[in-house]
């Protein structure tokens, strides 16, 4: 041995950090980071692609509405970037909210009619009206939300936190995806498996995509003429026989082997009661409103998410699409809000009443926001807008009710409080017990991190 | 108090040893101080750098009377001295990096500077020199066994020669041996039948499979666009080059200048153009909004990411916003570099539903004319037979089966259309542009600043000036015998190949910030001789198969696991997980399922259907192609996977689960998990299951007793009989199953209760940790 295989023994490095109780004996660590007190032990992430229109939603400004069509003045627009799609557009008329927004909660939050459950529950979340990113298209765009990235070949946000903290559930992963298809712009525009892969981290850290079906997880049933009698007497058998390896060949992968095999058998029992929802209550779906008996659905979604995070799995995403009204603003924007208001104020709503919202961080965000000027024909659509979004995030460790950071009169320009999506990531972390800075792998010889190289920072105002 | 102990181990090797800068000095420097003190002239702190000695900012600097490092006098050198001092204002590194070094680190460099702080170049950047070898030993095994005698670690006897030929077909092919293979080779008397045998794989179609899978993550081979829609493109012709190649064992160092510059070279036939598809393997998009610009730049960072981590191993990337802080890779270097790439007349919007000009429209020289036409003519035949079923059907995929007729008739338009050209496509490079070169700011796109024109890495290797200033002067250089990388790399990652760990670990990373090599002198040594016998690639892997290290047992010992415990020193022979690719390809050939056909287009193997259809832009009014997957039926399912089709923003689930990557970027280095999804793959995939199934109808109807069968079944796996107490495993397991079947009649699947018993036992054999394993 030399002296630096000494030096390695005697201390751990942080590339060495790597765990879950759900991995492989190369992913190997025994304890969750833990930089500081975390706020959140879960979090529930629903991913609204396509780019919400915050514009109409969230960031309310009563002067759009005598604006409306009048030419959005240069000085705000300010050289500013725009994408492909109205790049040559002569005239960027201003167009006002679609809908009314009314004051609501003890808190008088403003918020559209668009989202009436959403309104009801403004006092238990917390609303960051000036978030921004630097892409303007879906693809750089959702990448970065989820990845830090604009460009593919990182570890999504999924799978460094199950990277982090591993999984507390030892029959399931850490990680869980959940895809539905909005009824706006459907096909919405595509997502991609590297939102919840596990890039340079091991694979075991890659979301799991759990899907509606008696085989949530893909392969998880067995054949048809197989039962759980005989597939324990299968794997009881391959255990002797992996056993009788080891004695053999001392290779302990063997060993893990089994124990990836003895868990497998495990989660083909757990996995399926997840999805499972005949025992729900009814009350369950005035909750969350009857799309939630139908699997697929956005509202299915947000019911397996609160059932997951029941047991204990750490991160749950869903990815819902159909945000990119670029046309049929008033026909489609409503229809995505149908879909998801109702199901989206219910997870909270149960997460709450179950005692569960104070240890589950709910992150509600698209990967950017829309344009106040039209594209195209005045109202006709609107086009993707980078320079400031809504979003909002409840429980684990969040202030509810809430509202953060100033947007300029025409929801263009961040005039207050500033956050880029890589201090959003910083502060999901930081509830998360994770030091985003003190977190990072070796990877190409840099020490990489989800938040990225420039400087970013927690926001702790939106902390209580 | 065990650190203590260890501490002061440490400190009496310390003492009795001179401290070598490379491999002990370096990677501490590296990681606490050239992020701020290196190579970087922009962000460099303190007007000092620790990456060179000499010169106004170099280690050995003295301004205003403190030196940087002064040697033999660390109590004088403000290196040390703010590493020790209580001050948190002075301590370095600073806080606020978050990182803090080590107490063995500091007193290492305390006794580095106090024995004269000698520096060194970097180890990767010295051209390699060979020591004359006094011995006939083979030279991995004169260096691996010296190295285990300084370790007092013996090295482990020849494994059995069952297990040798099965090592070898798995390295070599990505699968076991037939038995009728085992049974030649056990029975052969020649003395050189061992090497024999290893010429005979070197002329497979499954070696170069096997090679060509390698490269493929390297080139980031697919067979979509990449980003957003991800629509097709045609780029099997250029997969068909390097199977190729690499079957007629084309030198590494022309097999380079192809794919970076065929298109150069005189009188270019089609197969060097088609190399350069090489470069082309970029992802690209036609998103609605996309900025052109861009993202022409995005391809062209990624060309040049790619050639310097696959043939320099260097991390060039990093110096596209700044200078490189830990290597001598300037940004201006890094846009030298760039500039020969970027005379492509690429567009940034890519193409819609095909490739992306320039492209030319060729025969694949492995697949011509007519074995094109006839795959095409299959895979419409499948699609027809798809059209025919959704007709049935209202809808299709929650979208009305109007559109996924639309859809398939897109795909079989765009097959058409190459059927009766009786040409495939090829993306390709050219240098018909003119554009010019500069420096972006931050490495911006829209932010030009100075002008620069193409040059390679001067300060790593000088460029002969004979050579044009071209993609073409670039392969030449890169492919000089005395470049100090290119060898080195492709030695250290054939080593990787067949040893499941390079002799440097971090195969893309020869930098500053990689790991040292665990056998310099050995892979100096092959380094060498790779380029004096030609850049041989089967040449230098036999070297490796004939050494005693290579065939040695592959049992764990005690010894060396306290001693060597991840075996980098190969007391053993290294116990690893197959590839993905290899786990299912192998499951074909040993139940004969396997459909060996050699080259030609991408095959779509079963997969749930709506996988693709969940992400994609399926459903949409305009049908492009690769939204919604539609299977193969027959034999094309059971071609070898680097056939499969591969769709970058829906990871095949089976592959991905073992560790594949999904070919969006340069990967020189698979990972190797072992987690419990996998455990449901091979257990449940259809594909498995079949495998398994169809292993077992193959014993289903012979008169042999069931212990004999399960030995041969046993064997067909594992290539080994099994021992009498395994044997008696399956038996056991065999009656239980057998007796669950006839009580449950109605799961009976094929014929009797026995043959659907013993499809549960080939599944069993099948997912043994052995058959997963190389050993």
């Amino acid at each position: 041995m030399n002296r630096r295989d000494l030096l390695k023994l005697t201390g751990l490095t942080a590339s060495s950090i790597s765990l879950n109780a759900f991995s492989g004996s190369h992913n190997k660590i025994t304890t969750p980071i833990n930089h500081h007190k975390a706020t959140a032990k879960n979090i529930i992430y629903l991913c609204q692609s396509g780019g919400p229109s915050h514009v109409d939603l969230f960031d309310y400004h009563p002067e759009l509405y005598k604006l409306h069509g009048s030419e959005l003045p240069n000085s705000v627009r300010n050289g500013q970037r725009v994408t492909g799609m109205s790049a040559n557009q002569k005239s960027f008329p201003v167009c006002a909210p679609i809908k009314p927004f009314q004051q609501h909660g003890q808190t008088g939050t403003w918020m559209s009619d668009l989202l009436p459950h959403t309104s009801k529950i403004v006092d238990d979340i917390c609303i960051i009206k000036s978030m921004h990113t630097e892409a303007i298209n879906h693809d750089p765009g959702v990448t970065f939300l989820n990845t830090g990235s604009q460009f593919p070949g990182h570890p999504s946000l999924g799978a460094w936190v199950s990277y982090g903290l591993g999984s507390k559930n030892k029959n399931m992963p850490a990680f869980c995806t959940l895809i539905s298809q909005g009824s706006g712009k459907n096909p919405g525009q595509p997502i991609f498996s590297r939102l919840w892969g596990s890039g340079f981290l091991p694979s075991v850290h890659q979301g799991v995509q759990l899907r509606s079906s008696s085989s949530p997880i893909l392969f998880l049933q067995d054949p048809r003429n197989i039962t759980r009698k005989n597939r324990r007497l299968m794997l009881s058998a391959l255990k002797e026989l992996n056993l009788e390896y080891y004695q053999k060949q001392k290779d302990e992968e063997a060993l893990t082997r089994i124990e990836q095999y003895e868990m497998s058998y495990r989660m083909q029992k757990e996995a399926p009661q997840v999805v499972d929802i005949s025992n729900e209550p009814e009350s369950t779906f005035k909750l969350y409103g009857e799309d939630a008996r139908k699997p697929g659905t956005y509202a299915f979604n947000c019911l397996l998410a609160r059932r997951m995070i029941e047991k204990d799995i750490r991160m749950v995403q869903l990815f819902h699409r159909g945000w990119d009204q670029h046309k049929q603003l008033k026909t489609h924007l409503p229809a995505q809000c149908k879909d998801t208001d109702q199901a989206s104020a219910a997870l909270i709503t149960d997460l709450k009443q179950r005692g569960l919202l104070d240890d589950t961080l709910v992150v509600w965000s698209g990967e950017f926001g829309r344009s106040v000027y039209s594209q195209g024909k005045l109202g006709s659509g609107r086009d993707h807008h980078g320079r400031c979004f809504s979003m909002w995030m409840a429980g684990g460790g969040t202030k509810a009710g809430m509202s953060y950071g100033q947007t300029d009169e025409f929801a263009y320009n961040v005039v207050d409080k500033p956050v880029s999506v890589n201090d959003l990531n910083a502060t999901i972390l930081h509830c998360l017990g994770i030091d985003h800075e003190r977190f990072s792998v070796k990877h190409q010889g840099l020490d990489t991190r989800l938040t990225g190289v420039e400087h970013c920072s927690v926001i702790k105002d939106l902390l209580t | 108090m065990y650190k203590l102990i260890l501490l002061t181990l440490l400190c009496c090797f310390q003492l009795s040893a001179e401290i070598d800068f490379n491999t002990e000095i370096r990677p501490i420097l590296s990681e606490y101080c050239f992020h701020c003190h290196g190579p970087d002239n922009e962000n460099r702190e303190g007007k000092l750098r620790l990456d060179i000695t000499d010169g106004k900012y170099g280690a050995y600097r003295n301004r205003k009377g403190r030196f940087g490092i002064l040697p033999k006098e660390s109590n004088e050198s403000h290196v040390y001295l703010r590493m020790i001092t209580e001050d948190e204002d002075d301590i370095m590194p600073p806080l606020d990096s978050k990182k803090v070094m080590k107490p063995e680190e500091i007193d290492i460099i305390k006794q580095w500077i106090d024995q004269g702080a000698k520096y060194d170049q970097h180890w990767a950047f010295k051209k390699p020199v060979s020591k004359k070898l006094n011995s006939t030993k083979n030279p991995v095994d004169f260096f691996i066994q010296k190295k285990l005698q300084e370790l007092k670690l013996p090295s482990s006897k020849p494994t059995n020669e069952e297990n040798l030929i099965r090592r070898l077909y798995l390295d070599l092919t990505g699968m076991p041996p037939k038995t009728s293979e085992i049974d030649s080779f056990l029975t052969n008397t020649h003395p050189q039948k061992y090497e024999q045998l290893i010429d005979h794989i070197f002329q497979s179609n499954a070696f170069a499979e096997r090679m060509t899978l390698e490269w493929l993550d390297l080139a980031r081979y697919a067979d979509t666009n990449g980003f957003s829609i991800d629509d097709h493109r045609d780029m099997w012709a250029w997969r068909d080059w390097v199977l190729k190649a690499f079957k007629e064992n084309k030198p590494y160092n022309e097999f380079i200048i192809e794919q970076i510059a065929g298109d150069l070279l005189p009188d270019p036939t089609d197969d060097q153009k088609i190399a350069t598809g090489f470069l082309r393997n970029s992802m690209n998009t036609h998103e609605g909004g996309t900025i052109p610009e861009e993202y022409r730049v995005n391809y062209t960072v990624d060309k040049l990411d790619t050639v310097s981590t696959t043939f320099m191993a260097l991390t060039v990337k990093c110096a596209q916003c700044h200078d490189h802080k830990y290597d001598p890779i300037s940004q201006k270097s890094f846009f030298e570099l760039y500039a020969f790439f970027n005379k492509s007349t690429e567009p940034g919007k890519g193409a819609i539903n095909g490739n992306t000009k320039p492209f030319i429209q060729v025969n694949s020289s492995l697949t011509d004319k007519d074995k094109m036409t006839a795959s095409y003519k299959d895979r419409i035949n499948e699609l027809t037979k798809h059209k025919e079923f959704i007709a049935k059907e209202k809808t299709y995929l929650s979208y009305d089966s109007k559109i996924a007729i639309k859809t398939i008739d897109t795909e079989i338009e765009v097959l058409q259309k190459q059927i009766h050209s009786g040409k495939t496509s090829a993306m390709i490079m050219d240098d018909s542009s003119d554009r010019k070169t500069f420096i972006l700011d931050r490495g911006q796109y829209n932010k030009p600043t100075v002008e620069v024109h193409a040059n390679v890495l001067e300060e790593i290797f000088p460029f002969d000036s004979q050579l044009p200033k071209n993609r073409l002067g670039l392969a030449k250089w890169l492919t000089d015998k005395n470049h100090p990388l290119t060898s080195r790399v492709a030695v250290n990652r054939l080593w990787q190949m067949i040893f499941n760990r390079g002799l440097v670990e971090t195969s893309e990373d020869f930098g500053s910030q990689g790991s040292t090599p665990t056998h310099p002198q050995l892979l100096d040594h092959l380094s060498l001789k790779f380029t004096e016998n030609n850049w041989d690639v089967r040449k230098l892997l036999k070297v490796i198969l004939l050494s005693e290290t290579y065939k040695q047992e592959s049992i764990i010992t005690k010894s060396s696991k306290e001693i060597d415990p991840n075996n980098k020193y190969y007391s053993y022979a290294p116990n690893f997980r197959l590839k993905a690719e290899f786990i299912r390809d192998s499951a074909f050939k040993v139940s004969g399922l396997l459909n060996s056909d050699f080259a030609g287009p991408s095959v779509y193997p079963p997969q749930p259907k709506a996988l693709w259809a969940q992400v994609s832009h399926f459903g949409h009014k305009t049908s492009f192609t690769t939204q919604a997957y539609f299977p193969s039926f027959g034999k094309n399912q059971y071609r070898r996977s680097i056939y499969s089709v591969i769709k970058r923003t829906s990871a095949n689930p089976s592959l991905t689960t073992f560790d594949a990557p999904n070919r969006e970027t340069c990967v020189s280095r698979r990972q190797s998990t072992n987690t419990p999804t996998q455990a449901l793959v091979t257990l449940n995939d259809p594909q498995f299951v079949h495998a398994a199934e169809v292993l077992a109808l193959k014993y289903s109807d012979t008169s042999e007793s069931i212990e004999k069968k399960l030995s041969h079944i046993f064997r067909d796996v594992l290539s080994r009989y099994p021992t009498k107490k395994e044997t008696n495993i399956l038996k056991k397991a065999y009656a239980q199953q057998l007796t669950f079947y006839k009580e449950n009649k109605p799961l009976i699947k094929y014929e009797s209760a026995e043959t659907t018993a013993l499809s549960i036992l080939c599944s069993t054999i099948m997912n043994l940790s052995e058959n997963l394993t190389r050993k």
